[in-house]
């Protein structure tokens, strides 16, 4: 290689100093990327990867502080630069964007005219080039009609263009070096593919360089061409992204590609691989490598002395003494739920149902003309895009909303709607497991209070030890308040509340999606592990497909509002499917599998007439899809979908390549 | 004090009276014990509160002692702050001052925080048609001045500091409830509310345990803030006349009496009202630092 890097970050060490003391985040860390390269960091939250992406910036805040090493980007030693040139720098030579880009925007400025000040201020051109620019520039991130959407507020915009806004502000000073820190966590797997289309049409242009940092190895898998993977402050390994993700040498991002369940797994198949313990605090662990203490490899010399990051073959670098040699096995073990019987039994059995249910808020439909039952001891998935109504569902069994129309059976009794008309004996059946983790337990209160007030009103007869033990959590952190706990062990105890009174149902919306994957497994195995000891029954709200397909028995999907399939879960994933469960599953990455790009469709919600997946279905039959509704199909017993198009018609039309070798 | 500074008041993040009232109480005591503000503002306070109940032993001569012939003596080695017109010690006043506004203003703040927090704990929980009602009549309160208030309640029951108290603290209700309605509304979405919902817990262990604890932050907070308007509210109350009476050594009361004399002897004047500055400023001190992020 000829071409200096155009990102060059050397032995970079960068600390925190809470109340005094330092506190080291990344440590040593060196990387390089060159013109036209996209380079993948990965980690879980906490290790050092949006600290390396502020201190690139030099966005470090008076807490923090570069303690060695340094940063150049295309030759340049970012450190010296002093605050005059570093605001003529950052966006002419370096931007980044960052999650949610609701809050990168100012709402009070229309969008346009965001992306025209950035013009003005980097390249100098007048009010009206600008403009004009910025519209060329709204057009470059694939936005229709860019002179319209210009014009508009932030809050007028979708979360996908709204990024993509971010996406056109950041690339306005023609940048060398992007940033992009979770560009589309938050967003639908359909929406981010078409981000990261852009983003990779955009670095084409630019011949620039591209540092992607995510917590999704799949995600890296797909745009990347090298990745690193950091660990406590330390990059632990780094090769080409294909070679790491098939081939991990660390035994740190084996762990990591061990407990992302692969689209297709089940509970039935095996368990997945939490990594035990926890990210070590900043600061300690001065010996050794700070990996050791989770590792089952750990030696004598690992605890004593922290390995180099080494040169291995293949222009890869690992930093372990003892690398793993072997593929990673995501799956494995006994079965986390021995298979049950056949899922036509959930139709026999049946717990609790909605009944042509249609929930409202003032003129938007929530959800409209739902019937859904759920069987005893069956876990039921609901996935769909965010919007779509799947929340409101869950809400509405639990009587937290109120439909607007419609009845919820239980046992064969019809339910009051609304919580307050429910007796205790019905409240104890149904609870709930929530999504955040910061805000599902009262941080006023310990551990033990919550658990024991749940005991005594739910009626529980368990003790709160045995209760905590049910779900492994210690004695030591009964006495805790929920901010001495991590994210995952909040989720415990909010799980352990929910179980206290023996339930038959438990509403899980997004249990797992604000926790790392490491974590996350833990959490799928103990939900699968309460499932079979207590025949309980879940409704099982996901917008992630592969841990609803882990964990669910039948599933159900909606789309705007309406059920537009439900069938046992290998049915569902498997063609002939509703052409939407198609379009969602085709947009799902996934390590060493190429994703497929969706027809571009105004998502706009004027299908008021016909179906409602008319102008985005693949398979739409124009004069028919967007004139009537359609009708429900079986394609198998138990095993419907919404749609004009019949078993036939959908098989012949599906690529089963791709989805019938996931569902296996 | 408008509706508008309470609202920030609220908004703000967390706060080193989050820390206390979480339980946290070591690391944020030291927080604030690092914090000049908060130090000297304490010692202020404390300094009143002392005074206000050993008065009786700390003051060199009898407060209401009338002596005509050491009237209007400026400040000298015998009567450091000088006598008032019928020879009173302007020190021994001031000291003495200290004990009728602080029967007051804590009372009426204290009662003020108990009622305002019950509405707006209920009316930010409830929402619907209870917020609707208790809000409309908040704004109705709102419009009447403290002066009105005060001058139909002393007219309807007389003079007292129970009737003082109780004008300041209804002047206290709408603001106070106002604020906690609006972190109450915030706190009200998060799942532990929800949590307990679903667990079939009524509202008064919902409002009192769960959400209660959350919002004392901005309580404690609002209070120290009321307490200085309560001060400021009684001291100017006395001074309009419809407060306590001659003899009483009531710091609002004495600049009253002696504010046409400003000219001549401004000593009788000037030590009152730097009394009342004072303890103003060290409360504010006081909420200054429990204002504090504890974080920064």
């Amino acid at each position: 290689m000829i071409d200096p890097p155009v990102l060059d970050v050397e032995r970079l060490s960068v600390a925190y100093r809470p109340g005094g003391r330092l506190r080291p985040v990344l440590r040593d860390v060196s990387l390089h990327i060159r013109a036209g390269e996209t380079y993948g960091l990965v980690g879980e939250s906490g290790c050092g990867k949006s600290t390396l992406a502020m201190a690139v910036m030099r966005y470090l805040g008076p807490t923090g502080a570069v303690t060695g090493g340094g940063i150049r980007v295309d030759g340049e030693d970012v450190l010296a630069l002093d605050r005059r040139a570093l605001r003529h720098w950052r966006g002419a030579r370096a931007a980044a964007v960052y999650q949610e880009p609701g809050r990168a925007l100012n709402p009070t400025m229309r969008v346009g005219e965001q992306v025209a000040e950035v013009l003005r201020y980097h390249a100098h051109a007048t009010r009206a080039e600008a403009e004009a620019r910025a519209r060329d520039l709204l057009g470059r991130v694939s936005l229709a009609d860019p002179a319209a959407i210009a014009r508009r507020w932030p809050h007028e915009l979708s979360g996908g263009q709204q990024q993509r806004i971010v996406l056109a502000m950041a690339l306005a000073g023609r940048p060398r070096l992007l940033i992009l820190d979770e560009p589309t966590t938050g967003l639908d797997v359909t929406v981010e593919a078409e981000v990261l289309d852009v983003v990779r049409d955009l670095r084409n242009e630019l011949a620039g360089a591209v540092l992607f940092i995510s917590h999704n190895l799949a995600l890296i898998g797909e745009s990347c061409d090298r990745v690193g993977v950091l660990y406590a402050g330390r990059l632990v390994e780094e090769g080409p992204v294909g070679d790491v993700l098939a081939r991990p040498r660390h035994p740190y991002t084996a762990a990591l590609l061990g407990c992302v369940p692969p689209l297709g797994a089940t509970k039935h198949g095996g368990q997945l691989r939490p990594i035990p313990g926890a990210l070590p605090a900043p600061g300690s662990l001065d010996g050794g490598c700070p990996f050791a203490p989770r590792c089952d490899r750990a030696g004598p010399e690992c605890v004593t002395e922290a390995p180099p990051l080494r040169p291995i073959d293949g222009g890869r670098r690992v930093a372990c003494w003892r690398p793993v040699d072997s593929a990673p096995v995501p799956i494995s073990g006994p079965a986390a739920v021995p298979p049950g019987p056949p899922a036509a039994k959930a139709v026999r059995d049946e717990l609790i149902s909605l009944r042509d249910v249609t929930v409202a808020y003032h003129r938007t439909v929530a959800a409209a003309d739902v019937d859904l039952a759920i069987g005893r001891g069956e876990a039921v998935g609901l996935v769909g895009e965010s919007g779509s109504g799947k929340t409101t569902l869950g809400r509405a069994l639990l009587g937290l909303v109120t439909p607007t129309s419609g009845e919820v059976w239980l046992d064969g009794r019809r339910l009051p709607a609304a919580l307050g008309s429910r007796d205790d004996a019905t409240i104890r059946r149904l609870q709930m497991v929530f999504q955040s983790p910061d805000s599902t337990l009262n941080p006023r209160l310990s551990v033990r209070t919550t658990l024991q007030r749940a005991i005594t009103r739910l009626g529980g007869q368990r003790t709160v030890e045995e209760l905590a033990d049910s779900v492994q959590l210690s004695a030591v952190q009964l006495d805790q308040h929920p901010d001495a706990l991590s994210g995952g062990l909040k989720q415990r105890v909010a799980i352990a509340r929910a179980f206290a009174g023996r339930p038959d149902l438990v509403v899980c919306d997004e249990p797992v999606s604000a926790l790392d994957v490491s974590v996350q497994a833990g959490i799928l195995q103990l939900l699968a592990r309460l499932q079979r000891e207590q025949d309980v029954a879940y409704l099982f709200i996901s917008h992630d497909l592969a841990v609803t397909r882990y964990l669910a028995d039948r599933i159900a999907v909606m789309y705007r509002g309406r059920l537009v399939e439900v069938g046992p879960a290998a049915a569902v994933f498997a063609p002939p499917h509703h052409p939407y469960t198609d379009v969602l599953l085709a947009a799902v990455p996934a390590i060493g599998r190429p994703r497929r790009r969706l027809p571009a469709g105004a998502t706009s919600l004027s299908a008021a007439m016909g179906c409602p997946l008319a102008d985005r279905c693949p398979l739409a039959v124009p004069g028919l899809c967007d004139r009537d509704a359609p009708p429900w199909r079986q394609l198998a017993p138990g095993h419907q979908v919404r749609c004009h198009l019949d078993a036939g018609g959908l098989a012949e039309r599906q690529v089963p390549g791709v989805t019938r070798q996931l569902a296996t | 004090m408008t509706a508008a500074d309470t609202t920030i008041l609220a908004a703000d993040a967390p706060t080193v009276a989050d820390a206390v009232a979480r339980g946290g109480a070591l690391p944020a005591w030291r927080t604030l014990v690092r914090r000049p503000d908060f130090v000297i503002g304490a010692v202020i306070c404390l300094f009143w509160v002392v005074d206000a109940v050993l008065w009786p032993v700390l003051v060199p001569f009898a407060p209401a002692d009338v002596a005509p012939a050491a009237a209007n003596l400026a400040p000298s080695a015998a009567h450091w702050l000088g006598t008032d017109r019928l020879g009173r010690d302007v020190l021994s006043r001031v000291l003495a001052g200290a004990s009728s506004v602080l029967e007051v203003a804590p009372a009426a703040t204290a009662i003020g925080l108990v009622v305002g927090t019950t509405i707006g704990l209920v009316t930010g929980y409830l929402r619907g048609w209870t917020d609707e009602l208790g809000m409309r009549v908040v704004d109705a309160m709102l419009t009447l001045p403290t002066i009105i208030i005060a001058v139909v309640a002393v007219g309807l029951l007389g003079r007292s500091p129970l009737v003082v108290t109780l004008v300041i603290a209804a002047t206290f209700v709408p603001l106070i409830s106002r604020t906690v309605r609006s972190t109450v509304l915030s706190e009200r979405e998060r799942q532990y509310v929800e949590a307990a919902r679903i667990r079939g817990e009524g509202m008064l262990w919902i409002l009192g345990r769960e959400v209660l604890p959350n919002v004392t932050g901005p309580i404690v907070v609002e209070g120290t803030v009321r307490l200085c308007y309560a001060i400021f509210n009684a001291s100017a109350l006395a001074f309009l006349d419809l407060g306590p009476q001659d003899p009483s050594p009531d710091w609002g009361l004495t600049v009253a009496e002696n504010r046409v004399y400003i000219a001549t002897q401004w000593w009788t004047v000037l030590f009152p009202a730097l009394a009342i500055a004072s303890l103003i400023i060290g409360i504010n001190l006081l909420a200054n630092g429990l204002r504090q992020d504890p974080t920064r």
